[in-house]
This record gives structure tokens, C-alpha cells and sequence, in this order.
């Protein structure tokens, strides 16, 4: 059941889409002037080609309001799709182990990128062997090791090292719109925006796995709409619910943020117990100490997710149980009042999306389990993070 | 303001009514030299005959008497004797305004004009359910006949004021005199065929002083209306689909098949019955209860209509027979025509009003806007109509395509050299209210 | 919690509104070309709203309307000029008034800025205490002074219609401040032989204080941001609270002849409180004329500023609401009328008393579900009551 993924500009001209066997239905990302509206579904038709006229058609029927608001934003300059001067100089920091393969597409589209001032820092990340060390020397890019395993503390020692005052962190199993860190930078173009994050859209869709992740559990995106993110229009519901403010795999800040709220708490994320939430908990931090977030979608990276169901059930046994370290992270640093976490955990959490998914959603029921019991071992994982945390720093 | 006008008036047993219009006819303002009056008295017994034979009109006035044939006849013998270019039908009960003569001959700049003049309603002072329903029906037809983008079909043809010019009436032969009632939706039938272009005057008014239509004539009417249905459908096979009797075939609901088979089978339970509902409706309006009105009365006109086709056709069986009979003729062929907008409004309503198809498919470039199928007993489409048909059917796939085209126009910056710098320190007050 | 009231429109959209540190959240009207399209709330963030930050928000808000205007104008379509030959009457603009002369100058002053279609202005003075607003009306030499001793506003409204030279009346409240096209808008909707009656859009001037987002939050005067013929047949006659309001609505004056002048026994003025507008659209349905709800005529309405006045204004509706079904069944033997306080209650006051009871989110005050079950109760007796001063003042005069 593999699906194609594409995108088409429409402030383009078409061209008809040649259609392969090999998949069975196409998933189209509209952008409209580079911003991405919507996707489009289209099942293979009997033909080699899916015609302009058809492509057409299916626009008006599925998405035919986005890409209309998108045009209004546009002539009512409203949303002015005209891109900064690369003045700002930018680090981009990209925390790696052991992945070659995936690390190499991403650098290569890290170098194609429509800007020129910036500098890319690889973090290598504990590394069993020399082969990231082998790749990177191949490219114009600085390497670093960080023998303390742990995605936090690679990514604060790529604070550390980045020259420039504004830094974009993604993942080696990314690969970056052309456009991405010109969106970012145009955002920073306002002096009250400390931090953005933008869409991750799936590279691909040609196992079972991704196409459950990105249809079913509903992937990396967190919509189409730009949301500005500042504690006095939130409520403290949506404070706790940091997942929706963005992911790590796209994401940007000043420096000086570290210095207000501190950098990535090195408990959390992957390569400790609690395998994940370190970008929540920031954007959490970021957003609880009155700084203003950006999400915005056209700041886009096409994310390469799992490709056996295995690593997918482990994935999500990760975010529930990463999840459950977050809030108890905010438990104990008191960032929100303990009543409205406690109302969370159970409304929200526990019955809106547990127990739903398990009734409605398409996922299949051993994958809703998974996540509830990596949940329910969160205090467990959180625990052992706390140890763990220790023993690095007094490596 | 030089053709002659024949204004062609059948009357029956209403004297009083006749005298007044021909007052008016006196003083319009269309020179009385180029005017002759035919009073058709058709089955007269009161004082129409003396009424006609003291009148001292200022203009040509005939008459002729016939025994009772119906409106269509009347209208059609009247139309034989007359000499004029242009022919004016008025009911006995219209009082023509004063320009009503003027405005109709204004509107025939060609053969094939029928227009149709304006007979406005007023309500009067606490008037009953019936009467709120009759004239918001009239008003809601001559307001949309109003709008300048209208697109007419055969029951706009209303007989009580309307005028044509007299060679392009005996072309397509008159009225059918066999219909007792609808003659006019008929003869409507038949001029939208032979691509009349019908006008709606709002010039061309008079007041319809209908004062005797109560609601049992009413019901009466609707028997006669059922009758006629059948002729219309024997006669105008492909119209079936717009007739009333087209809802009592195939699937039914409980209360059509219960109204089908009181009306075919047992019609003196039924007629009973339906006197006893009349007596009701009486109570509901005492009692105010508008909305049990509303669904009575629909029901007793259903049923007075099927009890006019039972009194054609007999049996239910014959009813559907008939009904099978009718589908199985063949349809009349459509023109079709595909326009692309892309080439501007002006041009596509253009080639509409050279082609006048009955069905358009509309594209812009590689975009489907929409189609309109051909629409039985609807004029062929004009230019004028396209820009409605637009507005009221395809806003959405019209503006989507305008949106997608507008950004394709203009080309995406993809330059580095061309980028500008945007400047979020733009300040821009604007205050409420 | 202030609101700042704001104007968005898209054929000139600002990138920021600045200045609005007072407020918290901003009322937005979404405009195209002046035309209203929709309405919507957006959060005001240290004192300012970047517009682009809301601008998918801003777009869904306008929805189909701005598609629509869009088209129209691509078109060169205009949805006000389809009938053929049709002349929009004349009009008469209507203030009744009572000792409000701050409000009242708010509201000449932008009646002064309408287009000239040969309109007159009136200002109907109503049983007042002072000589304010005769010195105030002074000061527009358009505008003609009517003293109307007897006080109610019903009364004032039927010396309106009687003083009226032209052909349509256009009533507009002291408090209300009607935009430009106002006029224009009404007017055009009277090309149907049985349109007698136009009612507007009325939105809040201002939220400034707690009274005033109750009352807005309470009883909007708002209907929507599309055009609705009202008939006989498309809704119960009786039931017009969703019609429109007495604050922006014009009449036909032939109305006078078919069914009469507004009942003196209701409205402002009288211990009825309010109800004479609605009852008055429920005589023209009743007698087979349709009203046509026009969102492009948009007035501005301020609302009483106090929680107090608040409490009594909506005091006043319950009360003017069961005065005015008392009318119905008392002098129009209109029987249905007494379904209507079951349904009411039934469906939309009891349900809300519950949740102000139990403080459900988005529920009202319980003090002004309260006062209007109050009004309720004292309404029937209330116009009766009425009634009959009217009557014996009739009589004696």
C-alpha cells in the first residue's frame, strides 16, 4: 500500500503527473507561493498520467478553500510571500549517530538551500564507530563530538558551539525545503519572536509503517495554520499541551533564549530512559516565561519516519512514555498550577486521546496500548532519567 | 407609434368589469386611431350584449358572441377578425392603466416578441390565508419576471395581459382551443419552442380586479387543471417531467397513495370528504393555525387535481399506462456548447447568443467550472443569462479557478536578486465603528 | 475584560493595529469595500494585533461572502441593480430621542455623512425634560425638529410616520450610529410590491466596560451576515425576535393604511419596557407582507455601560416580550401565541438557567437570566395595564 508523495506549486504552471504501478495512490502537497495549504488524496488512475485538467479538479474538490484563502492572503498582502536579504547569519545544527545513510540526503539538502549566510554544525552524538566522522569530512561542514550520550546534551553542546546569534535545529532524518531557513529567518525578522517551528511533512510513504504514522496516528504536521504562541492569549490547558506548539525536527531560537529560560534539559529526549519531549519541554519553558513562539507552516522539512512497523511501535511507546516525563517535568518544576496538570492528564491525556483512539481512530488497537503503557511507565522512565542525567554529568 | 393594435378581450356574463375596461381603453395614451377592440362574449346571458351594444367608444370596437367554448376559443375567433399588427389579450376583469397599450407596442421591436404586462396585486385589509397565498404566489412570479437577467419558460405566458405581434400568433396556430383551462401554458409551450423572446413590461400594467376567485371556484379550477394536464402531457410529451401529475408515478408516499385511490376509487367518499375538509380549513383560519392551513389546503388542491385526471382517465390503471406511454416518446435533441471563460465574459456571452444552446458546459483554461443541462420548457440560453447561471451555480469552482489563474499570472519570486525586504515596523492605525 | 471595537478591511488591510493596550481581545469587523462579510474575536497580544498572525482565522471568518464579493466584483455584478426599471423610493430618516444629547450628536454626525438621494432627517423629541436637544437639532440645518409631548416611544415612532414626507421611513435609535451606506441599503430592498418592512445589521460601538459585554454576550442584536426574506410562509408569523430591532429598520408608510400604527400601550416609555418593534413585525407577516433582513445596512449600537442598566434592559425585553404576545392573543385573537412561553422556556430559558446555576462555561449571568424569568411574569398584567392609560389619555385628550 505505497503512497507517492509529491508537491506542486500552483503559482506555477502545471504538468500532468506520470503515473507508476509501483503505487497505488498519490499524496500531493498544494503550496500556493511556497506556502503549504493542504494535501491532496488522489487514488492512481487507469492511466500513465494524471492530467492537468484532472489534477485541477481534484484541487477545486479537496482544497479548493485553503488554496482560495491562500490567494486572498497573497492579493490583499496580508501574507507577503517576498523573502528577507540573506543578511542574518544563522547556525544550523543537525544531532546525528549512527546514521549515514539518512544523514548524507539531509546535509545535501541542507547545501541547496536558497540562502547563503549560515553554517552547519553536525553534532556527533556518543558514535560507535567512525563512519559519521568519514561522511561529514566529505562536506563543508563542521563536526563535533559529544561523548555524552543523549540527544539534549548534543544539541546544548551545539548551542555552545554555534557563531550566531540564531539557531535552527533538525534532525539527520530530515531533509529541508529549499526555502527553510528563509522562512525561519523572515520570522526572526521581528525582534519579539524568540523561537519558531514549522511543518514536517513525510518524506515518503512506501511501507505499512509510514503510511499508519503519517494517516492513521496523524504524523509530524501541526496544520496549515500560522499560530502565534504567547502566555497572555493561551490557556493554561493549552500551555501543557506543548506537543502542539511544534517538534524538534524543525525548529528554531535566538540564542539569548538559553540565556532566559536555560538550554535542553539533559533528563530528557532520546538516548536517555525517557526517549523523547525535550523540545516540548522547551517550548513549554519558552512560552510559560512570556517569549513569543512562532509556528509557522511554510517553514517545511520532509521527515523520513519509520519504515518497519517495529521501530513504529517503539516510536510511539516513546512518545507516550516521553509524554508522561514532560508533564511530570512540569510537576516538579511547578511551571503550571498542579489542579490544571492533574485535569490534563486525565481529560485530556488519558480519556481524549487514549481512550477515544482506542474506540475511533483507524490505529490499530495494540498501537493505542503501546502508548498508554509507555505512559503509565513514564514515572519509572522519568526516574531512571533523573539517574542517568547524573551519572553523564559527572562523566 | 405607428401599428395598428387589436385588443382581443373574451368575456363571460361579467358586464360590469367589461364596461370599466373599455373606460380605460378610451383614455389611453396610444392614438385611439390605431386601435380596435374584439369583445368575444362567450356564453353571455347577463347585459354584456346591451352593455356592448349602447357603448359609444371613441375607438374601433367589435364583438362577437359565441356559445360557451372556452377562453382559448373565444381568444382564438377574436384573433381571426381582427386586422391589427400587433394583438393585445386583456381579461374582462383588467383595468388597464393608461399607458398599458403604449408599453405594449413599445416592447415589439421584432417578430418574435411576447410580452407580458404587469398586473400588480394589493392585499386588502385583513385578508384571508388564501388570499396571502394567491398574491404572494402572482408578486414572487412577476418579481423574478422583473429581473433584467430572467431566463423564461412556458408558464410564464399569462394570458390576462399580454400582447404578440398578430402574423408570429397565427404561425405557430393560435391557441388549442381544445383546452378548457392552462390554454395559456400551452400556447407558452409552443412559443418557447419556436424561439419566442418573451419580455416582462412592468408599463404595461393594469390592476387584475379579480374579486369572485374564492376558494371553491378555486378547487374547481384545479379539477379543470387536472383535466387539461392530460391534453398537455398527450400533446407536449417532453414536458412531463414539469407537470404536476409527473409526482403521482413510481414510488409514493403514504398520503399520495391514500389521495390516488380516494380520487380514482372511491370518488363520492372521497368528494364527501373533501367538503368535510373544506369546513375544517374554515375552522383552522377561525383558529388562526397557519401551518395546519397551509398542509390542508395542499392536500385538497392535490386532490381536486387527481380527481380532474381521474375524470380523463377513468382508472389508476389507465393513469399509469398513460404516464408510460408518455415517457416512452422520444425527447427533443438539445444544442450543446462549451465556452471557455478564459476569453472574458463579454466573449463567452457572446458566442451564447450566437449558438443560444440549451446546454453549456463552462471551463476556464484546464478548470471545470460547471454545466447546465438542457432544461425542458425554458427558453434556449441567452449571453445575458450566463453571468446569473455563474453567481447562483458555480461561485465556488469559478472563484477557485479565477485564484489559481490570478497567481499563476503573476510570476513567483524565485530570484534571491529580487527579494525585498519586508518591514514588520509598518504601523497602521485603524480604529471602530 | 475590555474589547477594542475594530474595522478590518481586506481591499486595505493594515499590517498592525497598534494602541490598544487598554484591551485584551479586539471585536472584529470584516469588511470587503465597506461591505460587511463577517465577524470575529481575535486575542490583542502587549497592546497589538500583527494581522498576518491571524490571517487564516480572518479569512475563514469572512467565509463564502468574500468569495462572493470577490466574484461580484469580477463580474461587474451588482446584486442591487437586477430589476428592470426599478427607482428606489424616497426616505425619511427617523431619531426618536429622549434627554440624550451626547449620543444623539453621535448619531447626526454620521447620519450628516450619508450620500444626498434627497433624504429628510427627523428628530423626534420625546416628552422632553429640557431644551437640549431642540438647541442641539439647531445646529443641523438639515434636520427637522418634532416635539412629541406625550411620552413612549411607540408614540414617538407614530408621529414619525405621520410627519414622514417621503415614502419610506427609516427609524434609527438615539443611541445607534448608522454607517455610511445605511440609507442606501434599506432603500434598495424595497423593489418587491410586498417588501414594507427592512430591518439591519446592528453591531456594538463599543465594549468597554462589564455592562456592556453582558448585554452584548446576552441579547446581540446581530443576525448574521446574510440577506433573509421573512414571509409569512418561510417562518411563524408570530415569532419575530429573530427579525430584527426597532433600532435599524425602516417601514413603508403605506403599512399605516394596510395595518395601522404602532401600539402606544408598548415599548420604551411605558411600564411595557419594550416588545412594540417586534410586535409590529409581527402584524406586517400576519398580514401577508414579507421584511427583508439587509446586513449591508449596518448601524453601530452603544449599549448601556452599567451592569445595572444591563440587569434593567434585559428586565425590560422579558417583560416587553410577554406584554407583546399579550397584544396577539388579546387584540389579534392570535390562539397560537400561547405555545410560545412553553417553547421558550422549554427550550432556551430553562436550559440557560441551569447552566448559569451550575456555572457551565458560555453561560450567562444568573442575575440576567433572572431579571428577564422576572419581566416574564409581570409582562402580561403589565400591558394590560398599559392598555388601558393609553386608552383613558386617548380618551381624555
Amino acid at each position: 500500500m505505497a503512497v507517492k508523495v509529491l508537491e506542486v506549486e500552483l503559482s506555477e504552471e502545471l504538468d500532468p503527473i506520470p503515473v507508476s504501478d509501483a503505487y497505488d495512490s498519490f499524496r500531493i502537497l498544494i503550496r500556493v507561493k511556497r506556502q503549504p495549504v493542504g494535501w491532496l488524496s488522489i487514488p492512481s488512475p487507469g492511466e500513465p498520467f494524471i492530467t492537468v485538467a484532472q489534477l485541477h479538479y481534484e484541487i477545486q474538490k479537496q482544497v479548493s478553500w485553503h488554496v482560495v484563502s491562500e490567494v486572498f492572503a497573497n492579493l490583499f498582502r496580508i501574507n507577503d510571500n517576498n523573502f528577507p536579504v540573506p543578511a542574518e547569519f544563522i547556525s544550523v545544527i543537525v544531532c546525528t549517530r549512527n546514521r549515514t545513510t539518512l544523514l548524507a540526503r539531509c546535509l545535501n539538502s541542507l547545501l541547496n538551500l536558497h540562502y547563503n549566510n549560515f553554517e552547519i554544525i553536525v553534532v556527533d552524538n556518543a558514535p560507535s564507530n567512525v563512519e559519521t566522522y568519514q561522511l561529514v569530512r566529505t562536506f563543508d561542514v563542521r563536526y563535533i563530538r559529544e561523548d555524552r550520550p543523549g540527544l539534549d546534551w548534543a544539541r546544548n553542546r551545539g548551542i555552545e558551539e554555534a557563531k550566531y546569534d540564531l539557531i535552527a535545529f533538525t534532525d539527520d532524518d530530515v531533509s529541508v525545503d529549499a526555502y527553510w531557513l528563509a522562512s525561519i529567518v523572515k520570522e526572526f525578522m521581528n525582534p519579539r519572536v524568540m523561537a519558531v517551528t514549522g511543518y514536517v511533512a513525510p518524506a515518503y510513504l512506501e511501507t505499512p509503517a509510514q503510511t499508519l504514522f503519517e494517516l492513521s496516528y496523524g504524523g509530524m504536521g501541526h496544520g496549515f495554520y500560522r499560530r502565534v504562541i504567547k502566555n497572555d492569549h493561551i490557556s493554561e490547558h493549552d500551555l501543557i499541551r506543548a506537543s502542539n506548539f511544534g517538534i524538534g525536527a524543525n525548529m528554531a531560537f535566538r540564542k539569548q533564549v538559553f540565556d532566559k529560560v536555560g538550554k535542553f534539559d539533559v533528563a530528557l529526549d532520546v538516548g536517555t530512559p525517557s526517549s523523547g519531549a525535550g523540545d516540548i519541554e522547551i517550548f513549554h519553558r519558552i512560552v510559560i516565561n512570556g517569549l513569543m513562539l512562532v509556528y509557522e507552516p511554510s517553514i517545511l522539512v520532509w521527515h523520513s519516519h519509520r519504515e518497519s512497523i517495529a521501530a513504529l511501535r517503539k516510536q510511539i511507546l516513546n512518545n507516550g512514555r516521553s509524554f508522561g516525563c514532560y508533564l511530570i517535568t512540569c510537576y516538579n518544576k511547578s511551571t503550571v498550577r498542579k489542579k490544571s496538570l492533574l485535569k490534563f492528564l486525565i481529560f485530556t491525556w488519558f480519556y481524549r486521546w487514549n481512550l477515544k483512539n482506542m474506540v475511533k481512530s483507524h490505529l490499530p488497537k495494540n498501537l493505542t496500548l503501546v502508548e498508554m503503557y509507555g505512559m503509565l511507565t513514564s514515572p519509572f522512565a522519568y526516574r531512571k532519567s533523573q539517574a542517568h542525567a547524573r551519572k553523564v554529568a559527572d562523566m | 407609434m405607428n401599428k395598428s393594435v387589436s385588443i382581443i378581450v373574451p368575456t363571460h356574463n361579467r358586464s360590469y368589469s367589461l364596461k370599466r375596461l373599455l373606460d380605460c381603453l378610451s383614455h389611453q395614451t396610444y392614438p385611439l386611431a390605431l386601435t380596435e377592440a374584439i369583445i368575444v362574449a362567450d356564453g353571455c346571458i347577463d347585459e354584456t350584449m346591451k352593455v356592448l351594444q349602447q357603448y359609444r367608444a371613441s375607438f374601433k370596437l367589435r364583438w362577437i358572441e359565441l356559445p360557451g367554448l372556452g377562453a382559448a376559443a373565444a381568444r382564438n375567433s377574436g384573433a381571426e377578425t381582427a386586422t391589427g399588427e400587433i394583438f393585445i389579450f386583456l381579461d374582462d376583469d383588467i383595468e388597464p392603466s393608461l399607458g398599458l397599450v403604449e408599453a405594449h407596442v413599445a416592447e415589439h421591436q421584432s417578430e418574435k416578441i411576447v410580452a407580458i404586462g404587469y398586473l400588480p396585486l394589493t392585499l386588502p385589509k385583513k385578508a384571508s390565508f388564501h388570499q396571502i397565498n394567491l398574491t404572494s404566489w402572482w408578486e414572487q412570479k412577476y418579481f423574478e419576471m422583473k429581473n433584467k437577467y430572467y431566463r423564461y419558460n412556458y408558464e410564464d405566458l399569462l394570458s390576462g395581459n399580454f400582447s404578440i405581434n398578430a402574423k408570429f400568433f397565427k404561425d405557430v396556430r393560435m391557441f388549442d382551443s381544445s383546452f378548457k383551462c392552462r390554454e395559456d401554458y400551452e400556447l407558452g409551450a409552443r412559443l418557447i419552442q419556436s424561439g419566442a423572446d418573451f419580455v416582462f413590461s412592468t408599463q404595461a400594467w393594469g390592476y387584475h380586479r379579480d374579486e369572485s376567485t374564492d376558494f371553491p371556484r378555486l378547487l374547481r379550477r384545479r379539477r379543470d387543471e387536472g383535466r387539461s394536464d392530460v391534453l398537455f402531457a398527450r400533446k407536449h410529451p417532453d414536458l412531463l417531467t414539469k407537470l404536476r401529475l409527473n409526482q403521482y408515478q413510481g414510488n409514493l408516499s403514504l398520503h399520495r397513495k391514500v389521495l390516488l385511490y380516494s380520487a380514482f376509487d372511491i370518488t363520492s367518499v372521497g368528494d364527501y370528504f373533501s367538503k368535510f375538509l373544506l369546513r375544517i380549513l374554515d375552522a383552522y383560519e377561525k383558529l388562526k393555525k397557519r401551518q395546519s392551513w397551509d398542509k390542508l389546503n395542499r392536500r385538497l388542491n392535490d386532490y381536486w387535481y387527481i380527481r380532474g385526471l381521474a375524470d380523463e382517465l377513468k382508472t389508476r390503471k389507465a393513469f399509469s399506462s398513460f404516464i408510460e406511454e408518455i415517457k416512452s416518446k422520444p425527447l427533443r435533441k438539445s444544442i450543446d456548447l462549451n465556452i471557455d471563460l478564459k476569453a472574458g465574459i463579454p466573449e463567452a456571452e457572446k458566442q451564447i447568443d450566437l449558438f443560444r444552446p440549451d446546454e453549456i458546459q463552462i471551463r476556464f483554461r484546464d478548470h471545470f467550472i460547471g454545466e447546465v443541462k438542457h432544461e425542458l420548457g425554458v427558453e434556449r440560453l441567452r449571453g445575458k443569462h450566463l453571468k446569473p447561471i455563474l453567481v447562483t451555480y458555480f461561485p465556488h469552482t469559478l472563484t477557485h479557478a479565477l485564484m489559481v489563474e490570478e497567481i499563476i499570472k503573476k510570476p513567483a519570486v524565485n530570484d534571491e536578486n529580487k527579494l525585498a525586504a519586508s518591514s514588520p515596523g509598518n504601523t497602521n492605525n485603524n480604529d471602530g465603528g | 475584560m475590555p474589547t477594542a471595537i475594530l474595522n478590518i478591511d481586506f481591499d486595505n488591510v493594515p499590517t498592525q493595529i497598534t494602541g490598544l493596550t487598554a484591551y485584551t481581545q479586539a471585536f472584529i469587523l470584516l469588511r470587503y469595500k465597506g461591505k460587511p462579510l463577517g465577524k470575529t474575536v481575535i486575542p490583542v497580544s502587549e497592546g497589538c494585533i500583527v494581522v498576518k498572525d491571524h490571517y487564516n482565522h480572518l479569512l475563514n471568518a469572512a467565509g463564502g461572502n468574500l468569495w462572493n464579493q470577490w466574484l461580484f466584483e469580477y463580474l461587474d455584478w451588482n446584486e442591487a441593480d437586477l430589476i428592470r426599471d426599478f427607482v428606489p423610493p424616497k426616505a425619511t430618516v427617523a431619531v426618536c430621542t429622549r434627554n440624550r444629547t451626547e449620543d444623539l450628536n453621535r448619531c447626526l454626525d454620521a447620519l450628516m455623512q450619508m450620500p444626498d438621494d434627497g433624504q429628510e432627517f427627523l428628530v423626534i423629541d420625546n416628552c422632553p425634560s429640557s431644551d437640549d436637544t431642540r438647541n442641539l437639532v439647531k445646529l443641523y440645518n438639515r434636520v427637522r425638529y418634532v416635539l412629541e409631548s406625550r411620552p413612549g416611544l411607540n408614540i414617538a415612532r407614530n408621529r414619525a410616520l405621520t410627519e414622514a414626507k417621503n415614502e419610506v421611513v427609516a427609524f434609527t435609535d438615539d443611541d445607534a450610529t448608522p454607517d455610511i451606506n445605511w440609507l442606501r441599503s434599506m432603500v434598495r430592498n424595497f423593489n418587491n410590491s410586498l417588501v414594507k418592512c427592512v430591518t439591519g445589521l446592528t453591531l456594538p460601538l463599543e465594549l468597554e466596560t462589564d455592562g456592556q459585554e453582558a448585554f452584548e454576550k446576552y441579547s446581540p442584536f446581530g443576525k448574521g451576515f446574510r440577506r433573509i426574506v421573512h414571509s409569512g410562509q418561510s417562518r411563524n408569523p408570530l415569532s419575530t425576535g429573530e427579525v430584527g430591532a426597532g433600532a435599524n429598520m425602516a417601514l413603508h408608510r403605506s403599512l399605516l393604511h394596510d395595518i395601522g400604527y404602532f401600539d402606544e400601550a408598548l415599548d420604551a416609555g411605558t411600564i411595557t419596557h419594550s416588545g412594540g418593534d417586534h410586535e409590529y413585525f409581527a402584524r406586517v407577516l400576519i398580514a401577508g407582507y414579507h421584511i427583508v433582513y439587509e446586513p449591508e445596512a449596518l448601524s453601530w449600537h452603544r449599549h448601556r455601560r452599567t451592569l445595572e442598566e444591563t440587569r434593567k434592559a434585559i428586565y425590560g425585553y422579558g417583560v416587553g416580550v410577554y406584554a407583546f404576545w399579550t397584544r396577539l392573543l388579546v387584540v389579534e385573537r392570535e390562539l397560537n401565541i400561547l405555545k410560545f412561553p412553553w417553547n421558550w422556556f422549554r427550550y432556551t430559558q430553562f436550559p440557560n438557567l441551569i447552566k448559569s446555576i451550575t456555572r457551565r462555561p458560555g453561560s450567562q449571568p444568573l442575575n440576567l437570566v433572572l431579571a428577564e424569568l422576572k419581566g416574564c411574569i409581570i409582562g402580561p398584567s403589565s400591558y394590560l395595564k398599559a392598555r388601558k392609560i393609553s386608552k383613558s389619555k386617548n380618551t381624555n385628550s
